[in-house]
């Protein structure tokens, strides 16, 4: 159990990384259909 | 809801499942190593983002080779969303790698011949992202990006056979003529488990992103007719 803490960080880097990406993707599609939205009326 | 978005709740739902299951075969399936101890662990989903990195980069280097023969541009939202997909999953292997050599081998990193054409690998796909933001025109984009998409895929076999073929310290799983990482059968079954939950997970990340991709594309050419519009109403006034 003497490296447990680099265990953790694997794992928090394993499921951080793409947790970030899902919510940087969850923002884009907020920001995206807002634009379109806004975009569309102009039009 | 259409059957389309049925179907991408349908995959991005079984994509969780199955990183979850494999997380817990990790957990509590898979035995500690006696060498390494449990920071072995987390070769399991190191070994599993490195095959999807390239697998990534395989499908964005076929989606090029279909834009280049078939000109439509949702090849290029593919090739593009793979591209993305496939970096972030050589992040993740390349931090995680990092994670699991500090106690093993005595240092974060070493510029060993795995390591180093890793880097390589993906230094060669951010220059693809970078080329696609200096290109405005579509078209344009799409074309340079999909030769971009081909002729960068040369850095994934090199990255892949450089443990195999060249003198290193990187273990070999698969394919080595010799042992170098010591796998009990429980020990194959989760990392097969979890190169299965990655590559479900990517396939659905790809789904997303490329609907995304061309939401922007809409969107680019929506803004670039309502200021042809409104600049006609401004040379009218």
């Amino acid at each position: 159990m003497i490296n447990f803490s680099y265990f953790i960080a694997g794992y928090l880097v394993i499921f951080g990384l793409p947790g970030a990406y899902i919510m940087r993707l969850v923002l884009l599609k907020k920001r995206v259909d807002r634009e379109h939205a806004e975009l569309t009326d102009r039009h | 809801m259409s059957s389309v978005n049925k179907k991408l709740k349908l995959l991005s739902f079984t994509a969780l499942l199955l990183v979850l299951a494999a997380f817990a075969m990790v957990l509590f399936y898979a035995p500690i190593e006696v060498n390494m101890g449990i920071v072995q662990k987390v070769f399991y989903f190191h070994v599993s983002a490195a095959w999807v990195g390239m697998l990534a980069f395989l499908v964005a280097a076929v989606c090029g080779i279909l834009y280049l023969s078939k000109k439509q541009l949702k090849y290029d939202f593919l090739t593009f969303s793979a591209v993305e997909i496939g970096l972030l999953f050589t992040a993740i292997a390349n931090f995680s790698g990092m994670i699991w050599a500090k106690p093993i081998w005595n240092t974060w990193w070493t510029w060993d011949p795995r390591l180093t054409t890793m880097t390589i690998m993906a230094f060669t796909y951010i220059g693809y992202l970078l080329l696609r933001r200096g290109v405005d025109n579509p078209e344009k984009r799409a074309r340079f990006g999909a030769v971009y998409a081909i002729v960068g895929f040369a850095s994934v076999p090199l990255t892949f056979f450089s443990s195999r073929l060249l003198r290193t310290i990187h273990p070999t799983i698969f394919g080595a003529d010799t042992g170098d990482m010591a796998m009990t059968p429980a020990m194959y079954q989760t990392m097969a488990a979890s190169i299965v939950a990655f590559t479900v997970l990517f396939a659905a990340l790809l789904w997303h992103r490329s609907i995304l991709a061309t939401r922007e594309a809409e969107i680019e050419t929506l803004r670039a007719q309502t200021e042809t519009l409104e600049f006609g109403e401004v040379q009218n006034d």
